[in-house]
């Protein structure tokens, strides 16, 4: 009885957790202390080489991925296609290159514990030990 | 093994001794740590693929109209020079390819070559330069460049970056623009919540042009130029005004127009005429929702006429399909002044003057994200007033009857990708 008591609530819960917020991370050394959705979507849309005075590196996930889409509809209102656009404008007038994408949710975490300057996004079931949080998207 | 790393082997090799008297453990460290930095050099020095990166863009196009008259000589009548009432499958076809490479971390060079159908895929290099960073916010670069001189103008050859099948005529066609050889600098500055790219430029360049009886070129020299684009929330503004010398030798005009060389003389050469280009622009783009409205202007001093350009467009996105609506306009003044300068000033104002006013409904669909596909249907009306006797964007009346009264329509579906 418990069990499928225990099923049945795993079930109930499995779309929200596909849903879980997604976290904007930094090192756990990193000097950044906060950022609003505002100064998120600045650092990914200059892919800025500088936040605050501090130098930092901003790591994007893979084109096509689930959460590279979700982030961005959180952190700037724009879909996949909108974004291939904005940076079509700044790559081909050579005003910028887009962040750096990482190979896969595991090699953001590696990447970013590794680097006290990257800038990068998890889902809230990938936190870990060695990041900290700057910013929660819904 | 780099130049750097066969130093520190000997230096590290001297101090062995030292650091194993004092403790035994740490040469292994060393070591370690000496062949950890060796595979670093070597990764930094041979991942080309990190330091060289390859963009391109391409767009397919057929384009017609569908006025159906023929012009004076009884050829088609032509919509911007060279569009006529039967489909083309090279006007608004082109490809571009763009290679980027890092050569340290403040400097990179960058080359982008265009082929364009309507040159017959004759690659020309659109953009050749080198840039520096002189700080995390300033950027200067030397080289070729398009111009700047108006919202769109930079990326104009890339489709997929704009909804329309092609950039609005009224605004984009009437000044010949294309690129210059010089220097630019940009300043990434925030005033609060708003960001701002400031962009100043010097530079020369030829612009040729067709629109007379026989090809001429504007030399352009002293080019200089401003431009702010300044982005908040969804919200983006741009303005921008240019400044040049421009001088026009009308002396090969003689044979073709059979006038005597005299006659081209001033009023109508240039010689080192005062000229202002200059632009105001806005953009919204809520994600859902696209508004842009921009206007246009050149002007040349003591010559005619001035023209000025614009549009207002309205977009919204549901899903992957994009309805548009956009309200394009031109117009020209200093037309009634050439009038009083004689027969030939007048004529050449004549070839020189604009007026045209469109509605363009067209549908962008995104098949993928990186391809987009869009239809286009054009429509032009008010071409002609008391003053000025035009045909809009088309053969020019006197070359050809007036066509206002045949509604003419320009059609346009275009594949676009960015890569």
């Amino acid at each position: 009885m418990l069990q499928k008591l225990s099923v049945f609530f795993l079930a109930l819960c499995c779309p929200a957790l596909s849903f879980a917020g997604l976290l904007v991370v930094v090192a756990e050394s990193s000097p950044l202390a906060e950022m609003d959705r505002h100064e998120v979507r600045q650092l990914y849309m200059d892919n800025a080489s500088r936040f605050d005075g501090h130098a930092v590196t901003v790591l994007d996930m893979p084109e096509g991925s689930q959460q590279r889409e979700r982030f961005y509809q959180g952190a700037t209102g724009k879909s996949a296609s909108q974004l291939k656009s904005y940076w079509a404008r700044m790559i081909f007038t050579g005003q910028g290159m887009p962040p750096r994408q990482v190979k896969s949710a595991r090699d953001m975490v590696q990447q970013v514990k590794q680097n006290p300057r990257a800038v990068g996004y998890v889902q809230e079931a990938d936190m870990q030990e060695g990041l900290r949080v700057l910013l929660r998207l819904p | 093994m780099t130049t750097t790393s066969r130093m520190l082997v000997p230096a590290v090799l001297l101090l062995a001794p030292v650091v194993q008297a004092q403790s035994p453990a740490s040469l292994e460290d060393m070591e370690r740590r000496l062949e950890q930095l060796e595979m670093q050099q070597y990764d930094k020095n041979n991942n080309w693929s990190d330091r060289i990166s390859v963009n391109g863009f391409m767009t397919y196009g057929i384009t017609r109209h569908d006025v159906h008259v023929r012009d004076n000589n009884g050829d088609p009548i032509d919509y911007i020079d060279r569009t006529t009432d039967e489909i083309s499958h090279r006007e608004l076809s082109r490809a571009g390819v763009q290679f980027n490479a890092t050569i340290s971390d403040e400097t990179s060079a960058t080359v982008q070559v265009l082929a364009r159908g309507k040159d017959h895929y004759d690659a020309e290099v659109q953009w050749a330069y080198l840039s520096h960073d002189l700080s995390p916010s300033v950027t200067v670069r030397a080289g070729r460049m398009v111009l700047p001189f108006f919202m769109h103008t930079q990326y104009n050859n890339v489709g997929y970056a704009y909804h329309w099948a092609t950039l609005p005529g009224e605004a984009y066609d009437v000044v010949p623009f294309d690129t210059m050889e010089g220097v630019d600098l940009s300043w990434n500055l925030n005033t609060g919540p708003v960001s701002h790219r400031l962009n100043v430029y010097g530079g020369a360049t030829d612009v040729p042009s067709f629109s007379l009886p026989a090809p001429v070129v504007y030399e352009v020299s002293d080019l200089t130029g401003i431009n702010l684009t300044s982005q908040w929330r969804d919200w983006t503004s741009w303005l921008s005004y240019s400044h040049a010398e421009v001088t026009l030798d009308l002396t090969d005009l003689a044979g073709p127009t059979g006038l005597p060389v005299a006659a081209l003389e001033e009023p109508v050469s240039l010689d080192d005429a005062q000229t202002y280009i200059s632009s105001v622009g806005l953009q919204y783009d809520n994600g859902a929702m696209v508004l842009m409205a921009e206007r246009t202007q050149l002007g040349i001093e003591g010559w005619f006429p001035t023209k000025w350009g614009g549009y207002v467009s309205a977009g919204y996105r549901f899903g992957p399909w994009m309805p548009h609506l956009t309200w394009g306009a031109a117009n020209a003044h200093g037309v009634s002044e050439a009038q009083s300068e004689g027969p030939v000033a007048a004529n050449f104002s004549a070839a020189n003057q604009v007026r045209s006013k469109s509605w363009t409904l067209g549908l962008r669909y995104e098949l993928e994200v990186g391809v987009a596909v869009k239809l286009e249907a054009q429509r032009f009306y008010d071409m002609s007033n008391d003053k000025i006797m035009t045909n809009g964007l088309f053969t020019p009346q006197g070359s050809a009857p007036s066509i206002e009264e045949e509604e003419p329509t320009v059609f346009r579906l275009t594949v676009d990708a960015a890569f």
